[in-house]
């Protein structure tokens, strides 16, 4: 075998490799999620469904739940308004 | 005629002579010191109620200032309210903001004219007019509000699909695994019902409030928007408590979950809206 066919081999052997590395980390990557959510292509979002993600969620739940009743309570006041009387 | 009543005739003559010369002048004396006080009480009088105009105008212009403050103090915690809603278009939120601003910029004016103006009449005038545009202003401070709140209940609704998806994956993997879901299943099914609930209020409470107008004086259609606003403020009053009721079997769904022991391996798909 001569030398340049023994590097036209390792050259190929080293891009097929390369190939599969790339291949595998595209793969894994929905399901390696340590984080609560990662956003891929096409409007998707793939979340972990873990004791914590869920425990997350639901804080962040009850956050928007007591800024949403300042939001009602701001619509209660702004109902029962009563202007300064205006003269002398 | 003796000598002496002739002297003594003389004497009254000259005596009458002498005290009708005096005579005017005494009475030029009199006039000139009644003009006088009557000129100082004039000048007291008019001091007096230019005193009293300005103490007048000073609570008049105090007062109207009190409530311009008021209101520009609210609009603009509204304004702010309304850079943070994030279900409406940039479009939606522009028009809101451009309104807000409108009554902060008029109130702003008519503080600027307040304060120059130099009668009571004007200043009287003027107040008036902060009690005229009231009628605006407490339409759109509930109206926006309203919008606002249905905002939040669209925002949480948002949330609420995230953790479905995540809840739907753990409940799948239980069954997977043997675990009777029966009773979790349920919980989620009522969660969902009231989910839509909260949706169908809100989405009720904007389609009562979005196209209300000023009444313009009109005591009529100021009714409708009374009634509008009070239904529409009802709506998102019973959104919130659906929210609150799908969060609380949130809680117990993921209880449940929890003490099923299963290992959690998958991930939840949902689609992300913009």
């Amino acid at each position: 075998m001569s030398n340049g066919m023994k590097v036209g081999i390792v050259a190929i052997v080293i891009i097929f490799l390369g190939a599969w590395y790339a291949n595998k980390d595209s793969a894994q990557a929905p399901l390696d999620n340590t984080g609560s959510s990662e956003q891929v292509g096409g409007g998707q979002q793939y979340s972990s469904t873990s004791d914590d993600s869920l425990d997350k969620d639901l804080a962040s739940i009850d956050a928007s739940l007591k800024a949403f009743d300042a939001d009602s309570a701001n619509a209660d006041a702004s109902l029962s308004d009563k202007p300064v009387t205006q003269g002398e | 005629m003796t000598i002496k009543t002739k002297i003594a005739a003389s004497s009254l003559c000259a005596s009458v002579l002498l005290l009708s010369g005096a005579m005017p002048a005494f009475a030029q004396t009199d006039i000139n010191a009644t003009v006088g006080v009557t000129a100082e009480v004039g000048t007291n009088k008019a001091d007096a109620k230019a005193k009293v105009d300005a103490t007048r105008m000073d609570k008049v212009r105090t007062r109207a200032n009190q409530e311009i403050d008021r209101r520009v103090s609210a609009l603009t915690k509204l304004k702010t309210r309304i850079g943070e809603m994030k279900r409406i278009t940039a479009e939606q939120k522009a028009g809101l903001s451009a309104t807000v601003q409108a009554q902060i910029d008029s109130l702003a004016a008519l503080k600027v004219k307040i304060a120059a103006d130099t009668t009571i009449e004007l200043l009287k005038t003027d107040a008036q007019s902060i009690t005229n545009s009231y009628r605006i202003y407490a339409l759109i401070m509930p109206q926006i509000t309203i919008l606002a709140a249905a905002d939040r209940a669209n925002e949480l609704a948002g949330q609420f699909v995230d953790l479905k998806a995540k809840l739907d994956v753990r409940i799948a993997e239980a069954k997977n695994a043997g675990k009777d879901v029966t009773a979790v299943m349920k919980l989620r099914t009522d969660m969902d019902v009231k989910l839509a609930d909260a949706k169908v209020q809100s989405d009720a409470a904007v389609s009562l409030v979005a196209s209300l107008k000023p009444d313009n004086g009109d005591k009529a259609k100021m009714e409708a928007n009374h009634k509008a606003l009070m239904d529409a403020r009802a709506k998102i009053r019973t959104s919130n408590e659906s929210l609150k009721a799908a969060r609380k079997l949130g809680n117990e769904i993921v209880r449940a979950i929890k003490a099923m022991k299963i290992n959690a391996s998958g991930n939840a798909s949902t689609t992300v809206t913009q």
